[in-house]
């Protein structure tokens, strides 16, 4: 393996290992509530607080926004950079006033997505779902 | 004894279940939405979990693990880092630090495992096949969830195939 390849193969585990531990994290979180709400039912004072502490006030954003910055120094490629300010964009437009089943649609659709950027970054002998 | 205990006066009338995490998200997750099928006690540590169990009137049914202790502080997590880092990362502390912090479930597991509890282990934890292959070969009945899906959850802790 040359140089070359050894410091790309390096940078590419950084790059799984942060999304693995930061971006997988983050999408349990935001999922954790949002996942088993039965919208049919009105919500309960406990489960509305756990929504809303799992996607206002677990600071998820800045949490996406820091792991951009740590995986731009890394050397990940563009398209992942891309997937996650997308993400944080649309996490950072939810808000705590809006209809919960639009939260709850966006919480769950933004985990898929964070967790779709893990599994397309996994090295190659990890790769599968 | 940790936060969030559960009342152990009367025997429980469900199966109990430990939750093991230095956080309380899983315990907080467990009891709102699987409270109906389960009790849930909680542990944040080996010693906290080895006391839950050796204390606890019935047998537990299955343990539910988070994997990675983040806020817990390095002192209270298993795992010898200078051992760690000699064995597995060629002296780098670092990296044996964020490795104890990253496996510390599994290291928590392990040791029960070691101390005669066979149960169920449970993670929450999207994890490349392979690797949830090596952790049934190390330790036994481990099932793994890729996100908080109280359905499937609820089925493995119960057991059932998904």
């Amino acid at each position: 393996m040359s140089v070359e390849d050894e410091g790309r193969r390096e940078s590419d585990e950084t790059v799984a290992s942060l999304l693995d531990r930061v971006a997988h994290d983050v999408a349990k979180r935001l999922d954790r509530t949002a996942r088993n709400i039965d919208l049919r039912q009105p919500l309960s004072a406990s489960v509305a607080g756990m929504l809303r502490r799992d996607v206002f006030e677990s600071r998820l954003a800045d949490q996406l926004t820091r792991l951009v910055d740590e995986l731009m120094a890394s050397g990940a490629d563009a398209s992942v950079l891309e997937a996650l300010r997308g993400s944080s964009s649309r996490l950072a437009a939810l808000r705590p006033t809006d209809d919960p089943s639009r939260v709850v649609s966006e919480a769950v659709a933004i985990a898929e997505a964070l967790r779709a950027a893990v599994r397309a970054h996994r090295p190659a002998e990890e790769g599968e779902a | 004894m940790s936060a969030l205990p559960e009342p152990d006066s009367l025997a429980p009338t469900r199966p109990w279940v430990l939750v093991i995490e230095d956080g309380v998200e899983y315990v907080e997750f467990a009891r709102a939405f699987l409270g109906h099928a389960f009790e849930f006690r909680y542990a944040v540590s080996l010693a906290d979990a080895l006391a839950v169990l050796e204390h606890s009137r019935s047998a537990c049914h299955a343990f539910f693990v988070d994997l990675r202790f983040e806020r817990a502080p390095l002192d209270a997590l298993l795992g010898d880092v200078d051992a760690i880092a000699s064995e597995l990362f060629g002296g780098d502390t670092a990296r044996a630090r964020r490795w104890v912090k990253d496996q510390q479930g599994a290291l928590i597991l392990g040791a029960l495992r070691e101390r005669g509890y066979p149960q169920r282990a449970v993670f929450v934890h999207d994890f490349p096949r392979q690797r949830l292959a090596n952790l049934a070969r190390l330790h036994g009945d481990v099932r793994a969830v890729p996100r908080f899906d109280a359905r499937a959850i609820e089925a493995a802790l119960r057991g059932e195939s998904t």
